[in-house]
């Protein structure tokens, strides 16, 4: 039997497809602001949300009679302005440096927010109360460091790690800066030889005295030499640090690897620096990259946007979604071969992990020979 | 076709950045193929605009997810065969299915009368013998017999061997003529229709 064709579909009317159509375009902009779900079955949600509220129903019955207890205090900033490089201790850090800013000690943390200038710190790591600083949409998370923070007071950040680790968070993505190594907002990772090119061995000039574990030691209020209500963070310029006629080799090897990743030139990048001009050109760009015509311009466009994103505006993740759609409409493109580098600097800059090495072995697979297969091969090779 | 290729690429692309005009485009494109299968498998319109709405919501939540290699409609249909075997699943095999066709609306004289009511009838009585059938099978026939989609297509769609795809249409066949030989009218219903090897 068949009954293909006998069997009339009753089509939905308009008003029902409408509604179908603005529940799904909310549905998706709902999507797109909420974190994935996790697959748990509704009964169990169902299940959980029963108990809570007996739960809750048999606590609020037992406790009804007791005095309602004070609320906990809001944790108050305290204000430091330091402008002659004076120290403060605080709950086991040592803080030094010109800047100002606020402190807030929070249960499981202090967060020093900057308002702008410089702090060196030393930092005896305690797991149970860490120390972030937080400078504009960064922050930097101590994992038991001498590091320093520079803060223009606007957006930009740069981070010089000289012993230890600290973490790095800005736009929800999550960067380990080790010992040898820097950060900064518009470069991401970098090596402390490319940050500072004629300092290598001490990136913090000011010799800080080493971190002494204090539990919980009582903060000075404010440094007396410099009045809170009139302090007026000056600029603050990058401390002269003395010239050093040697430069040391990175005691990681993967600095070294990354530096010879970032030896190669990206090709075909579009000649942009600031992050405005970049967000502009991408616009312009992306007109070429989604007309319906399939031509060079467009395959050349939709690499350009991945450059762009990728740098000035760091954002990796979608740089390497773009160069995904990129090799899907244009295998084989011209710029193939060098968004398959791109790929491979993306991958490698944070860590030289398993899509790190995926990136590279696709490259060297390709390209066989040249200066950046031969770095691609030392990627895959490397330990 | 290399030109739909594009297009549904360059559309996939801009649903992606979020765009509502590129979400409403997408629907609108699919809509009318994915509620077809779906009635056709289901047999009625009855939460059909929860389940419009669930296979489409489920197909912008793994968007991301199409590589590209198969085409987006088949990628869709896949998306909204995996719904429609939930919403059977869950819901049980018992599966209520509406009429057809409005009675009152019918019009024409009365050979068409009779016409028009054996088939709605013979819909009705062939439903409720699907609705006895499991997920997979009642899927693997509807989408078969019904859809008129080939067994390999089939078997692609319901993530099933072919072997095993054509052993759940044999069996559902064999079940829907085995209540066509107590059922009068279904039998006369199925007989008005093709007799295929």
């Amino acid at each position: 039997m068949t009954l293909r064709d006998r069997i009339p579909v009753e089509q939905l009317d308009d008003e029902r497809l409408t509604n179908i159509e603005r529940r799904l375009v909310i549905g998706v902009s709902e999507l797109a602001t909420k974190p994935a779900r996790r697959g748990l079955p509704s009964l169990w949600f169902r299940g959980a949300g029963v108990v809570a509220i007996a739960a809750a129903a048999v606590i609020g019955w037992k406790l009804h009679t007791v005095p309602a207890a004070e609320p906990p205090p809001a944790a108050a900033a305290q204000h430091f302005a330091v402008t002659d490089g004076s120290k403060i201790s605080l709950d086991g850090a040592t803080l030094a440096g010109t800047a100002s800013y606020d402190v807030t000690r929070e249960p499981q943390r202090v967060v020093i927010e900057m308002q702008r200038g410089q702090i060196d710190l030393a930092v005896v790591h305690d797991p149970h109360r860490t120390l972030v600083i937080r400078a504009a949409d960064t922050e930097i998370e101590d994992v038991g460091t001498r590091f320093r923070v520079d803060f223009d007071g606007a957006s930009a950040v740069q981070v010089r790690v000289t012993e230890g680790e600290v973490k790095v968070t800005r736009h929800a993505q999550v960067v380990r800066v080790a010992a040898g190594n820097g950060w900064t907002t518009d470069r991401g990772l970098l090596a402390l030889t490319e940050l500072d090119p004629v300092v290598v061995a001490s990136a913090a000039p000011t010799p800080l005295p080493a971190p002494v574990p204090v539990p919980v030691a009582p903060m000075r209020p404010h440094v007396p030499e410099v009045p809170v209500a009139h302090a007026q963070p000056r600029h603050v310029e990058a401390t002269p640090v003395p010239h050093r006629e040697t430069v040391a080799a990175p005691a990681d090897p993967f600095v070294d690897l990354r530096t010879a990743i970032r030896a190669i030139p990206l090709e075909r990048a579009p000649n942009i620096d600031g992050r405005t001009d970049a967000a502009t050109e991408i616009a312009k760009l992306k007109k070429l990259a989604y007309s319906t015509t399939v031509g060079p311009e467009a395959s050349q466009a939709l690499y350009q946007i991945a450059v762009l994103l990728y740098r000035p505006l760091g954002q990796d993740a979608e740089a390497l979604r773009t160069l995904d759609w990129y090799f899907r409409r244009f295998a084989g493109g011209k710029e193939m071969h060098a968004a398959m580098w791109l790929r491979v600097r993306i991958a490698c800059d944070h860590v030289l992990d398993e899509a790190c090495r995926r990136a590279a072995y696709s490259y060297q697979h390709d390209v066989p020979s040249g200066p950046a297969s031969e770095v691609a091969v030392r990627i895959t090779n490397a330990q | 076709m290399a030109t739909a290729y594009v297009e549904d690429v360059l559309l996939v692309d801009r649903c992606l950045t979020g765009e509502p005009a590129a979400t409403r485009e997408l629907f609108r494109r699919h809509r009318n193929r994915v509620h077809a299968s779906l009635f056709r498998v289901l047999g009625s319109n009855r939460d059909m605009d929860d389940l419009l709405q669930e296979a489409f919501i489920q197909v912008f939540q793994s968007l991301r997810g199409w590589r590209a290699e198969a085409s987006l409609s088949t990628w869709i249909d896949r998306v909204s065969v995996r719904v429609a075997y939930r919403y059977l699943s869950q819901r049980g095999r018992r599966i209520q299915t509406d009429p057809l066709i409005d009675e009152d609306s019918v019009p024409g004289g009365e050979a068409t009368d009779d016409r028009r009511q054996l088939a709605r009838d013979g819909v009705r009585r062939l439903y409720a013998v699907l609705d006895d059938l499991g997920a997979a099978a009642r899927l693997a026939f509807t989408l078969h017999e019904i859809d008129g989609r080939p067994l390999a297509e089939v078997a692609d769609l319901v993530g099933s061997s072919v072997t095993a795809t054509k052993l759940r249409v044999w069996r559902a066949r064999g079940k829907v003529e085995a209540a066509a030989a107590a059922d009068p009218v279904l039998r006369e219903f199925l007989g008005t229709a093709e007799v295929t090897p």
